[in-house]
């Protein structure tokens, strides 16, 4: 099978030696090979598997650009010709656009090359192991595994090219009862004995959920927020709240931050940190991102993200953000509290192992809403009680990270991204867990 | 095409007991402007094919972008070897009787077929509307876009099933944001998108619209906070149709009922035995899976898994009466459903979609259910949308709202949002709207199933009123 990165390297070529004195050509390129067994009830319900990849070039001619993505597969004459045909497309259309006043120009950021290779498992080995150990058990879910490739390339010279093997077993377990509990397994070396015992921690966790289910009414609650429940609480910062551009704009979700009049908690603390090694640091042009930059620094705001349009459209130095203005690789700084402590500290209240489909409820002033699920227990002096029915949060990121932040737990856990629409995506987020106070809820 | 994809089937060896290819092109071209200046400008072009494979019960789906013949035989092998090494943990023993061998062909109904406007000219009358848009000392920012989209379906198959599909889709916003000292309001058409040609891109009514945009922005700067009370609530098809898309919608999709969405999506709170016996709503609801409405998003003549596609209501004079589930769904529950079997993309298996879920016209005029209400909310374009994993409780935020009081609106409100659970909310349906006030909206985004999949849905719906339902406004 040929080398998605020959793939690449060989359609660069081509569409570079075919371009005119005036022309710059910015190339970004996605490419993975993905087997994926969907499960129900512990038995397949969907097989499948895809070799695909994408290709986008943006053609820029002084200040007027457009950007055209196909598919490429390994088959070279069908890529060329596809390739070919697309610049072509491409060459005729720029030239009729109008200027655009705030592209700034592509450059030569250097060339770097990221491989992350690991050791697999094939479909039939995960089958297997469900066969053998997993027939007892109610489980729904996605295993999916392969390599992934993002590589992005210029005119100019410039290359970068990273890939990751990787593979997420993302499940979740349903007792007697019908009441869930969330586990995932992912990474690049896959040990059916770690599996086995992620899933008996899952096991463990479920047994508290078969208890009776205590039904609460709305109000104010302290509350814990497992890492997997900061992880979803992150997500909102993806919805323009980091941006510098979205904040010119009217659309940014931590205006009252970014302003200055209002701050989060002195024990908050978030960076851009790519130590992760989920992502890619190269944007979509190719620039590198620092290694790590403070965002938020003991509840103040640090640095926003900058995108090279926005740079160039407001006047502000860019720091090669993506275009989205969004964390790729996020990180909230530890706290002091210690995993055994964690329910005497949070003494009567909800343990919240995950939350659900958050969105504003007021997005300029950061409020947020959501609901429980998976796991989400009450807790009475320290003791848990018993599952709960599923609430509606509404509550500001002001008081989540700010007024009602208690204490953030000493330990962190790691998301990897798990989402495939279109494609499997890259990147993760890191969190610690969260001890808050007077947090609302409504439904 | 279908004649080529028909050959390249009949080249492929194989032992299968049926083979199906579906070959997926579409090109979308996204145009954007920004306050009196170019703005985004990208074009997809996706193209592959789905190699479906049946042996032994067990289906298994392989996508592959490499077209010729050797790519296919490649797939189709790939498939096989899934297939064997997943049938002895089948979940359901399917057979042929899964993949109709219908024939036949779909078109988009359209005026001015898309490629008859050059994105020169596309993206001049974005420039004009976004300039109109701006046309205000308090608007910070003016946005309009398109996203056209072109797409062809083919299928064939070892039974004996041929169509195509030609689908012709486009969706626009307009979108004016405006700030007076620290408040900002925004305001927009709602991300409107149905199957059109050129003619939805019309300039002189985009521009009445911009110009309703701009100022009703600015207004909200102004307004009064939405207040804290329960109360009659109106809804507009421009925030309805979310409303149906996430309780209606989700929870009557058999694939969630049967759990396989658990894990991603989430459950329902509709069981089996609901079927014929839940009263979901009002004797006033009336829902209907409709793919055949001409120039709905949705719109179609086979679903994915070939089973020709017909009206059907969902839920009659209140009671629940159908799923929304396609052929294997329905094999594997034994519940009624319909012809909903759709994939996002070449990449992608089928399973159970919405299409067009619609809310069949009631008697009611817009003026008379305004006329009719005492004290009570009207809220219009949605911004925000959140329901647990069995589409039970759930918070819907809208752009702008106006009071009414002894009949008559009185004023308008900011920061609109209401919340409820959804049985109890569709009980409370008093008015249903007459087809005057009937519109089709759609979305190109509902996500769903693992591997994830964004696809296009529909949703026709009159003006509705709800009675004692809780609004609030935004925070202070």
């Amino acid at each position: 099978m040929t080398p998605w990165e020959e793939v690449f390297d060989e359609v660069a070529e081509l569409a570079f030696s075919r371009l005119g004195s005036d022309e710059v050509l910015n190339l970004n390129f996605c490419a993975e090979d993905t087997r994926f067994l969907r499960f129900n009830r512990s038995r397949v319900r969907q097989v499948s598997a895809v070799a695909q990849a994408t290709l986008e070039l943006e053609l820029v001619i002084g200040q007027k650009h457009e950007s055209h993505t196909i598919n490429l597969s390994r088959n070279s004459a069908l890529n060329r010709a596809a390739v070919l045909d697309t610049l072509g497309t491409l060459q005729a259309v720029v030239p009729t656009l109008p200027d655009d006043p705030y592209v700034s120009a592509l450059e030569h950021h250097g060339t770097s090359r990221v491989v992350n290779t690991g050791q697999l498992p094939a479909p039939e080995d995960v089958l297997a192991f469900v066969a053998a150990e997993l027939q007892d058990i109610d489980l729904a879910g996605l295993f999916m595994a392969g390599p992934v490739h993002r590589a992005n390339a210029n005119s100019l010279g410039q290359r970068h090219w990273f890939s990751a093997s990787s593979f997420v077993f993302d499940y979740s377990l349903y007792s007697a009862r019908q009441k869930a509990v969330k586990g995932a397994y992912g990474g690049a070396d896959f040990d059916p004995a770690t599996l086995r015992a992620v899933i008996g921690d899952s096991l463990q966790a479920l047994e508290v959920m078969d208890r009776e289910r205590k039904v609460l009414a709305p109000g104010k609650y302290r509350c814990y927020l497992a890492p997997a429940a900061v992880h979803e609480i992150m997500g909102m910062l993806n919805w323009h709240a980091l941006s510098a551009g979205a904040h010119r704009r009217g659309e940014c979700s931590l205006t009252e931050l970014v302003d200055g009049t209002r701050m989060l908690s002195p024990k908050f603390t978030l960076d851009e940190d790519y130590s992760l090694g989920l992502s890619p640091r190269f944007n979509e042009r190719g620039e590198v991102f620092a290694e790590k930059l403070p965002l938020i620094v003991d509840g103040r705001l640090e640095n926003l993200f900058v995108s090279s349009q926005t740079a160039k459209e407001y006047g502000l130095p860019s720091n090669f953000a993506s275009e989205d203005e969004a964390p790729r690789s996020p990180v909230i700084a530890t706290g002091t509290l210690a995993r055994q402590d964690i329910l005497s500290e949070l003494d009567t209240g909800l343990y919240l192992s995950n939350l659900h489909y958050l969105n504003w409820s007021d997005k300029t002033r950061g409020r947020v809403t959501g609901m429980t699920r998976f796991g989400c227990l009450w807790v009475e002096n320290g003791e848990v009680v018993g599952p709960i029915a599923d609430l509606r949060f509404d509550e500001t990121l002001y008081h989540l990270f700010g007024t009602g932040l208690l204490e953030l737990t000493d330990f962190t856990e790691s998301h990897v991204e798990v989402m495939t629409y279109d494609q499997r995506h890259v990147g993760g987020k890191r969190a610690p867990g969260m001890l808050v106070q007077d947090m609302s809820f409504t439904l | 095409m279908t004649f080529s994809l028909t050959r390249a089937l009949d080249k492929l060896s194989h032992d299968a007991d049926w083979v199906g290819i579906r070959h997926y092109r579409e090109q979308t071209a996204f145009r954007m402007a920004r306050n009196g200046q170019v703005g985004r400008n990208t074009t997809q072009t996706q193209d592959g094919m789905m190699v479906e494979v049946l042996k032994d019960g067990q289906f298994a789906y392989v996508g592959t972008s490499d077209l010729s013949q050797a790519g296919l035989q490649a797939a189709c092998d790939q498939a096989l070897s899934l297939c064997r090494a997943a049938t002895r943990l089948n979940l359901f023993p399917f057979d042929t009787s899964v993949r109709p061998n219908e024939s036949g062909e779909y078109v988009s109904p359209v005026d001015q077929p898309l490629d008859e406007l050059s994105p020169r000219e596309i993206q001049a009358r974005l420039i004009e509307l976004t300039t109109r848009l701006k046309a205000h000392e308090r608007i910070i920012e003016a946005s309009a876009w398109a996203m056209l989209t072109q797409t062809r379906i083919a299928f064939a198959s070892t039974g004996g099933a041929r169509w195509v599909q030609d689908f012709s889709i486009v969706t626009r916003d307009l979108i004016a944001t405006a700030k007076r000292d620290t408040e900002i309001q925004r305001r927009s058409l709602g991300m409107q998108g149905r199957q059109w040609g050129a003619e939805s891109l019309e300039l002189d009514t985009l521009l009445i619209e911009a110009d309703r945009i701009r100022e009703q922005a600015v207004e909200l700067l102004s307004a009064a906070e939405c207040p804290t009370e329960t109360t009659d609530l109106i809804l507009m098809p421009d925030q309805l149709y979310l409303q149906v898309h996430e309780s209606i919608g989700h929870p009557l999709e058999l694939d969630r009922i049967l759990g396989d969405e658990r894990n991603y999506a989430g459950w329902s709170f509709v069981s089996p035995e609901d079927f014929g016996r839940l009263r979901f709503g009002s004797e006033l609801l009336n829902v209907s899976f409709d793919p055949t409405l001409p120039g709905e998003m949705a719109s179609y003549a086979f679903d994915d898994n070939g089973v020709r596609a017909n009206k059907a209501l969902l839920i009659e004079q209140g009671i629940l009466k159908r799923g929304i589930g396609g052929i294997e769904s329905q094999t594997r529950s034994g519940l009624p459903g319909v012809s909903c079997a759709r994939s996002a993309s070449w990449n992608r298996p089928p399973l159970d979609r919405m299409a067009n879920i619609n809310i069949e016209p009631g008697e009611s005029s817009l003026a008379d259910i305004i006329a009719a209400t005492e004290r009570g909310i009207l809220m219009h374009t949605n911004r925000s949308w959140s329901i647990d994993d069995y589409r039970n409780k759930f918070q819907f935020g809208c752009e702008y709202a106006q009071l009414i009081e002894d009949g008559t609106l009185t004023g308008t409100l900011r920061n609109p949002n209401y919340r409820g659970a959804t049985v109890p909310f569709w009980n409370s349906l008093t008015h249903v709207g007459n087809a005057d006030t009937f519109e089709a909206w759609g979305s190109p985004y509902c996500g769903k199933a693992e591997p994830n999949q964004a696809i296009r849905v529909g949703h026709a719906i009159p003006v509705c009123k709800f009675r004692g339902i809780e609004v609030f406004g935004g925070a202070q």
